[in-house]
């Protein structure tokens, strides 16, 4: 009997990020579930960097990141040859208060001088704080063709409008819910962002901390977009790292916490995830490894 | 192909004798498209019905049965290939490989390791499912020495010397063991004899279709199959195609459960258990890849059919007494889960106070107004808790620091505000309650 294996008439869209002086990367555009189709465009591994440390930030993550200002953190998070950078603003947001919204921007002007690696800037979390924030540092970064999040049905119709303004791609996080995910990007689609420039982030849990669901919700997004949902078929993105290092586990162990890390981001790329954001070295370098087997 | 129930009801017998334990022979029909129960429950099916019924009531995958009585082990019989689409039925066995070639006190400090190697997993105690022995020193004896040695465990036993494996089986008196050997008539008709179960291994999908296939003409079902594979991307290749085989073209020589070989990658394990492997062989003891590999399994087949929502009412961790503090979240399970895991490794003994909003996290469930002062303050009243403790404090979640004045003119208790995430909980326990 001949083995075959199930075809999709749906295609996922295919992301660019950078351009400009800055290199560019780029995923998606698969017609096929993870790997299973060859060639299959591998996922993107970012590498976070936030613009402080804060005290209960995770003690080994800290022993990595801490005692450097932002900019050299940038480089050494270049040294380790991510894809790309994900750049996380959280000094103005409403717990940690400790610089403004214009602050932050002139930040990023510096820091966009120092590397030449893609960017996902993400703000603060805070949708009221972001939808000041995240605007700024979208006009900062105008025509580099970056991916700025997140937003949620409470911001989108501000930061949708900047990232056209601005050339830039938008993460569109809903919690847990394809049926959400897919109105949203219908909202955002309507404001004039097409779902190419969209990149949905249906949540991230780590393993142990409910992680089944954000896997099922990431299979059953892809599968609803290769089964030929236009307005699904954009790339999928998961915040690996933050989730991992918050774990029990990861406080516990170094090593536990870089292991906890790859299985977290494994699970995602096996259910689909098309950009990975990690915050250990360690991990990401592993993982790259891992990834190479794959293709 | 499958039955539908209606389909199922017409070769019943239509007598409503009711003994198969449903009301009418309908009733047990729909069960029966379900799955969820055996034809054997109906004395009276003709046997043209049986043979008929048998064969598309059947699962796309077999079920093999391995193990001990007290400890049996189930693997395969999955019907779908997303956990979402319905369930994983049977979380794959992890196996440990000791190779029979170590001295024998190693391989005693080994066995005796494992067997005292715990992992909780909320609240419950999981251990190391399966050992394997490996005849790497193609001595018989040694291997026999070995397999008695471990015994006390399932066990998948690995030789290709039948003479060897008959050995080593006449040890396990008690159990159905699995052997990974050779492949021939010979070693088919020693499995059905000596009730054991039979690993087929192969390059390709194809080698071990025909091998399976020729298994089922001697009658016998009790079948792993083991695709030799390069990489990670082999497995996810070939084992995808095999479930996708078994489940959408219903291609019965490969409907059955996958062996995957992850040796010390961590990585491949992972895989293995996200991508289909119905037994996992490893060759780690290290505690930190075992507790990520059992937190993911426990994960990925979990039942993703069982709500999302916790029961609403007063929970207690360890024996709280009326000195206890009480903390209260929202019945979404995740937050639940997760406050009650981080609040047993404080090990202050606490009430948790749950409150029905609609499965909603604390944020969402706030903005919703499913977690609002009215809705605590009738948590409280309703629970029982004023019984139970003495004094009037409520810790409420950091990120809902807003309720406070309100919830304490409501309820007349005092809001005292914890952390906003989680993993704070035990520190916060430890210095805010004396």
């Amino acid at each position: 009997m001949e083995m075959t294996m199930a075809e999709y008439q749906g295609r996922i869209c295919t992301l660019h990020i950078g351009g400009m002086k800055r290199k560019t990367v780029s995923c998606g555009g698969h017609s096929s579930l993870p790997f299973l189709s060859t060639p299959y465009q591998r996922p993107l591994l970012a590498l976070e960097v936030y613009d402080v440390i804060v005290p209960d930030q995770n003690q080994y993550l800290k022993r990595i990141w801490a005692g450097e200002d932002f900019l050299a953190r940038i480089q050494k998070a270049e040294s380790y040859v991510p894809d790309l950078l994900c750049l996380r603003f959280i000094s103005a947001g409403p717990d940690i208060n400790i610089a403004t919204v214009e602050h932050s921007a002139e930040l990023l002007i510096k820091a966009k001088a120092v590397t030449d690696l893609p960017v996902i800037i993400t703000g603060c979390g805070d949708d009221a704080k972001d939808e000041e924030l995240l605007p700024l540092l979208s006009d900062t970064m105008k025509g580099e063709n970056t991916v700025l999040g997140v937003a949620t049905e409470e911001n989108y119709r501000m930061l949708a409008v900047s990232c056209l303004a601005n050339g830039h791609a938008l993460i569109a996080e809903t919690p847990l819910d394809v049926s959400l995910a897919k109105q949203l990007n219908i909202l955002i689609h309507s404001v004039g962002l097409p779902v190419e420039r969209i990149v949905m982030h249906h949540a991230t849990a780590a393993l142990g901390y409910g992680l089944e669901y954000c896997y099922s919700i990431i299979e059953k997004s892809r599968l609803a977009a290769l089964e030929g949902d236009r307005m699904l078929s954009s790339v999928m993105l998961n915040f690996v790292g933050r989730e991992s290092w918050k774990t029990r586990e990861a406080q516990k162990s170094e090593d536990l916490g870089i292991k906890w890390e790859i299985a977290t981001a494994l699970a995602y790329i096996e259910g689909g995830a098309d950009i990975i954001v990690l915050d250990h070295p360690e991990s990401l370098v592993r993982l790259r490894a891992l990834l190479e087997i794959l293709l | 192909m499958m039955l539908t129930g209606l389909q199922i009801y017409n070769q019943l017998p239509k007598t409503n004798c009711r003994k198969c334990g449903f009301p009418t022979c309908l009733a047990f029909a729909m069960a029966l498209a379900q799955r969820r129960v055996s034809l054997d429950r109906c004395p009276d099916i003709s046997a043209d019905a049986k043979k008929l019924l048998s064969e598309t009531t059947r699962p796309p995958m077999n079920t093999i049965k391995f193990g001990m009585n007290k400890h049996e082990i189930e693997i395969g019989g999955e019907e779908v290939l997303f956990r979402h689409e319905k369930t994983f039925y049977h979380q794959p066995a992890f196996a440990i490989l000791l190779s029979d070639t170590a001295s024998i006190e190693e391989l005693k400090e080994t066995i005796e390791t494992i067997k005292d190697m715990e992992f909780e997993l909320i609240g419950e105690i999981i251990r190391i499912d399966m050992l394997a022995i490996r005849n790497d020193s193609k001595n018989p004896d040694t291997f026999v020495e070995c397999v008695h040695l471990a015994q006390d465990f399932p066990l998948l036993l690995i030789s290709e010397c039948l003479d060897t494996v008959r050995r080593a089986r006449a040890v396990l008196r008690d159990q159905i063991p699995i052997i990974l050997g050779d492949f021939s008539e010979e070693w088919i008709e020693f499995a059905l004899n000596y009730d054991s179960v039979l690993v087929i291994k192969g390059d390709s999908l194809d080698e071990i279709a025909e091998k399976s296939k020729e298994a089922q003409s001697h009658g016998f079902n009790n079948i792993i199959l083991y695709p030799e594979v390069k990489n990670i991307k082999e497995a996810l290749m070939t084992f995808t195609q095999s479930l996708e085989m078994a489940m959408a073209k219903n291609y019965r020589p490969l409907g059955f459960p996958l062996l995957g070989l992850a040796g010390k990658d961590l990585a491949l394990a992972v895989h293995f258990v996200c991508k289909y492997a119905g037994i996992i062989l490893l060759e780690t003891t290290d505690y930190e890849d075992l507790l990520t590999l059992f937190t993911l399994r426990f994960n990925i087949y979990s039942d993703p059919r069982k709500p999302l929502m916790m029961e609403p009412g007063l929970y207690e961790i360890g024996k709280p007494g009326e000195n206890s503090p009480v903390l209260v979240t929202t019945n979404f399970s995740l937050t639940c889960h997760m406050v009650r895991s981080e609040v047993e490794t404080s090990h202050v003994p606490c009430y948790l106070l749950i409150t029905d909003s609609e499965g909603l996290s604390v944020l969402s469930a706030w903005a919703a107004d499913k977690f609002s002062a009215e809705v605590i303050t009738k948590s409280i009243k309703n629970s029982g808790v004023e019984q139970k403790v003495r004094h009037r404090k409520i810790i409420i979640p950091g990120c809902v620091a807003s309720l406070k004045a309100k919830l304490e003119d409501e309820s007349g208790w005092e809001a005292l505000i914890g952390p906003g995430d989680a993993p704070m909980i035990p520190q916060f326990l430890r210095t805010h309650w004396v």
